[in-house]
């Protein structure tokens, strides 16, 4: 059986009081099994975004678990997050989040620094993804000198480094045109299958969402639809294809909903 | 609804900016213990007797006035800028919600002004305390006593502090807006500035170092030579000279540093690193300002205390506490009867006179051709020209030129100023005089010249009579009033006086104050009181104090003024140095939220932070320390006239200042590191918060 890396169980996230409760997040549950590529999707304000950061710790849910490898992220104390971020779980973002006034070098080093790697070890990793990701002329630039692609894959070698359990990737390529975007999304996927990395993606690109194995719905804050590539027999274009229908009936139109 | 607004966002101001407004305050009392200067009991003192001095001192507050609120400008400016960094997306929201500008800027305007006047509020009353306190502690060192305090609020000082203040924040905030007016609303929200980064060539970083070394050598060369002092022109040079220095060592002191930050290996030290270099890089104009204010501060204070620290000096050795002329036809045994009369003879002890006159000789035009006495005194200067020493000879013969027509000095008037001055009186034979030279204008080393020539038993020939000259030489002041003074005297026995000058001479009678009196009161109020009952007596005198007031009024000008000019000093440097630092932090802060997302906790971006306060404190704080070390001796060189023991105190002064000034910054990098760890947690803790911004 495969190994379940992340398992949310009835995951709920609310603002406000009485009356005024908002529910971003409702009773959500299910599981992300090592080496899968899930995506998620839904309208604006469905609570894709709110989903992501109870995942990736930067905001406590109001009840439920989410068990990373095992342990219940969501009852750590303070300490044992800062631990997990970066270490156990890599992210990338629409805004790259990349620091301005580093190199693109120590920008990838940072979380080795932070986390306590060994400089020969990390030296030795940046190597071999630097190459995978073809950087290596890019490393000693500034990240206003870099491209909006050449930046992503800065964030994604540094998501890598410590060689996460899982890649949080909240709209990884909202920020970039069409070629680099797909080119972004060639390399996450070989990642994926080349290197047996876990993602989860938070999209509203049905483009981007193709790549997926599994793309998870949502509306109201619930999981609405489940759609499961056939990886054996359809073609990325007809998996595009069922992913229009579904965003369809979510709202009458992608331009329009998502 | 708008005053709430006003008041609550008042308070929040400075309970978050708590830096700034405690450098108001300290602004606030500096201003107002300045210009109500004349309340001070010490300058009410020096008012009675040095009024001329004091009133041209009183009629340079105004300048300094303006020298102040001028420097006053940059603070309200810096803390000004910092404000509307940190409030600019709320203000953004305002705007975007419809409020107009001149509403809004209105409202910033009620909110400022508010915050003066709680900083008025609170720095007055701070303000006369110490100003009390300050008039206190000057009346008892320099021994005027706390009797005759009164309480003095001067309501012209505050009205001054007001105006000025008022004045200084309108014009700041004014051009502030102006800047922001002009602004399109989007620059409210965005977050961070865009980053250039530019990469610097070391090799000219080096050369520009070389040569700011280069500058400044060559400056305090010719300050520490005292060339610098010859004129104004060269003064100008040689200041133009060091600031050039400094600003060529700033502008490439992030690649001199760059070296030593780069090995901090801290979790976060490669991001220290960077930070701290873009932040130098950028802001090395205002470091090198900011340094050149701390030496400036350092050396005023440190010249500042030493010469107050010299007050405590004002009661040395000296023959006479009042000397009364006496009237050419006034009857004997006025003088008693005078004193006792005005009631000042009580504090006074036996008068004992001092009697002199000038020995007319040839070289005098006179009408009454008998008085002329031939003088002849070439062995002396035989003498001194076969000395061995260069210096010795030169200068002694020089000093022999105008002995030609000296003052003759009685020896029982004399040996009268050695009793009073507890010394062994003095004894000559009837064929012996002794060289009388005056205190204040023998040079060092002169004595042992003159005792090097007198043991040889020369004389001196006095209407064709010889006078062997004794082996010592005299020089105890001879009368209360250091001014009126005699280089050049021969003390001779009293027969001889009286036959040598005999109806010219001038009799000074010399009485000094009942020890009981001074040790009760201190030797300052004793005088004042005496000075009292004496005034409309009509008698002909003068007072040790009187000189003393003079001396006394140039320390307490010269080290009020560098006091003062150096708290405004410093006060300033902080502000802006701490406003930058916090600017770069809050204009950086979207890096913290990402290295927290990282991974890195609030221990570990606070440990960077304070790496960072304490380099960029250090850095322009180290370079002026350096300087002083060049800029205290030059000061000593161009400004110090006193003793070399004087030089040596001030110079441990100066060390002395320096640490307390580490203490102060000490202090102030405590306050901006707490500062900035507030906004720091407030970064980290409130993810939910700034990861929906982000």
């Amino acid at each position: 059986m495969e190994k379940k890396i992340l398992d949310i169980r009835s995951l709920k996230k609310y603002y406000g009081k009485g009356e005024n409760i908002t529910k971003a997040v409702d009773g959500i549950s299910f599981y992300v099994l090592e080496g899968e590529f899930v995506g998620i999707m839904g309208p604006s304000g469905s609570g894709k975004t709110t989903l992501l950061n109870c995942i990736s710790s930067m905001i406590r849910p109001t009840e439920g678990e989410i068990f990373l490898e095992g342990e219940n992220i969501a009852a750590f104390n303070e300490k044992k997050q800062m631990e997990y971020r970066g270490s156990k779980m890599g992210y990338l973002f629409q805004d790259f989040k990349l620091l301005d006034n580093l190199t693109g070098l120590e920008n990838i080093m940072m979380p080795a620094a932070i986390h306590g790697m060994k400089e020969k070890e990390s030296r030795k990793r940046i190597e071999k993804l630097t190459g995978f990701l073809g950087i290596r002329r890019i490393l000693n630039k500034y990240p206003s000198q870099m491209s909006g692609g050449e930046k992503q894959r800065i964030a994604a070698a540094r998501a890598l480094l410590l060689d996460p359990a899982v890649i949080l990737a909240d709209e990884p390529t909202g920020a970039l045109d069409t070629k680099n975007a797909r080119h972004l999304m060639d390399e996450l996927s070989a990642l994926n299958k080349e290197m047996n990395r876990t993602i989860l993606m938070v999209t509203h690109n049905p483009d981007a969402a193709a790549y997926c194995s599994r793309i998870l719905f949502l509306k109201d804050g619930t999981i609405f639809h489940e759609l499961r590539r056939r990886e054996e027999t359809e073609t990325q274009s007809d998996f595009y294809a069922r992913i229009a229908d579904v965003m369809a009936q979510l709202g009458g139109g992608a331009s329009n909903v998502l | 609804m708008f005053f709430d607004l006003v008041r609550k966002n008042g308070r929040r101001t400075r309970k978050e900016n708590g830096i700034f407004f405690v450098s108001l305050i300290i602004s606030v009392a500096a201003f107002y213990i300045f210009l109500s200067l004349e309340n001070q009991d010490v300058i009410i003192f020096l008012k009675t007797m040095e009024s001329d001095a004091v009133q041209k001192l009183l009629m340079l507050l105004p300048a300094f006035y303006m020298v102040s609120l001028f420097l006053l400008f940059f603070l309200v400016w810096f803390s000004g800028v910092y404000q509307l960094e940190r409030r600019k997306y709320e203000l953004g929201v305002y705007l975007m919600l419809g409020m107009k500008r001149s509403r809004l800027f209105l409202l910033l305007l009620a909110e400022d002004l508010w915050n003066s006047l709680t900083a008025l509020a609170v720095g007055i009353p701070v303000a006369v305390f110490l100003s009390e306190m300050i008039s206190l502690i000057t009346s008892k060192i320099v021994g005027l006593g706390i009797i005759g305090h009164h309480f003095s609020f001067s309501l012209q000082a505050v009205v001054l502090t007001a105006i000025g203040f008022a004045g200084m924040k309108l014009c700041a905030f004014g051009i502030l807006s102006g800047r922001m007016a002009r602004r399109e609303i989007l620059y409210y929200f965005q977050d961070s500035e865009e980053v250039e980064e530019k990469r610097r060539s070391t090799v000219f970083a080096i050369i520009r170092i070389l040569a700011g070394v280069l500058l400044l050598g060559a400056a305090y060369a010719l300050a520490i030579s005292g060339r610098a002092w010859a004129g104004l022109g060269m003064m100008s040079r040689t200041v133009i000279l060091g600031i050039a220095g400094v600003f060529l060592i700033f502008s490439a002191i992030d690649t001199a540093l760059g070296g030593i930050w780069r090995r901090n290996r801290g979790r976060l030290g490669i991001f220290t690193f960077r930070q701290l270099t873009e932040q130098v890089s950028r802001q090395w104009k205002s470091l090198a300002v900011t340094s050149l204010l701390f030496l400036a501060a350092f050396c005023c204070l440190a010249y500042g205390i030493s010469a107050a620290h010299s007050l405590g000096g004002s009661g040395t050795a000296h023959s006479a506490d009042f000397t009364f002329r006496e009237g050419e036809d006034s009857p004997e045994g006025e003088l008693e009867q005078t004193l006792t009369k005005t009631g000042a003879g009580e504090n006074l002890q036996e008068p004992y006179e001092v009697r002199m006159g000038l020995l007319y000789t040839q070289s005098i035009p006179t009408d009454d051709p008998d008085t002329v006495r031939e003088f002849y005194y070439d062995q002396l200067t035989e003498a001194a020209e076969s000395l061995e020493d260069e210096t010795e000879r030169t200068g002694l013969t020089q000093a022999l030129r105008y002995y030609d027509d000296p003052y003759l000095i009685n020896l029982s008037g004399y040996n009268g100023i050695r009793k009073a001055m507890g010394e062994e009186p003095v004894e000559l034979a009837s064929d012996m005089v002794m060289i009388y030279r005056g205190p204040q204008t023998v040079y060092e080393g002169e004595i042992s010249a003159w005792e090097k020539i007198l043991a040889r038993d020369l004389s001196v020939e006095i209407d064709g009579k010889n006078y062997r000259v004794g082996s010592q030489v005299c020089n105890d002041p001879l009368v209360a009033d250091r001014l009126i003074t005699i280089s050049e005297g021969l003390i001779v026995p009293d027969e001889v006086f009286d036959s040598l000058v005999g109806d010219h001479a001038t009799s000074y009678w010399n009485v000094m104050l009942n020890k009981d009196l001074v040790e009760k009161d201190g030797m300052m109020q004793a005088v004042y009181q005496t000075n009292r009952l004496l005034q409309d007596s009509g008698l002909d005198y003068e007072s040790y104090l009187q000189s003393m007031g003079r001396q006394l009024f140039y320390i307490v000008a010269a080290s009020y003024l560098t006091i003062y000019i150096a708290v405004i000093l410093l006060v300033i440097a902080n502000t802006v140095i701490s406003v930058q630092f916090l600017m770069h932090q809050r204009k950086t802060s979207g890096r913290c939220r990402i290295l927290a997302l990282l991974g890195a906790g609030y221990d570990a971006l606070c440990e960077s932070a304070r790496s960072q306060v304490r380099w960029y404190f250090l850095v322009p704080l180290a370079a002026a320390v350096v300087n002083s070390i060049f800029g205290l001796p030059s000061l000593l060189t161009g400004l110090w006239s006193g003793a070399a023991e004087d030089r040596t105190a001030l110079f441990l002064t100066g060390m002395v200042v320096i640490a307390v000034l580490f203490v102060i910054e000490y202090v102030y990098m405590k306050a901006v590191v707490r500062l900035n760890n507030t906004h720091l947690l407030h970064t980290v803790r409130q993810m939910e918060e700034a990861q929906e911004r982000l």
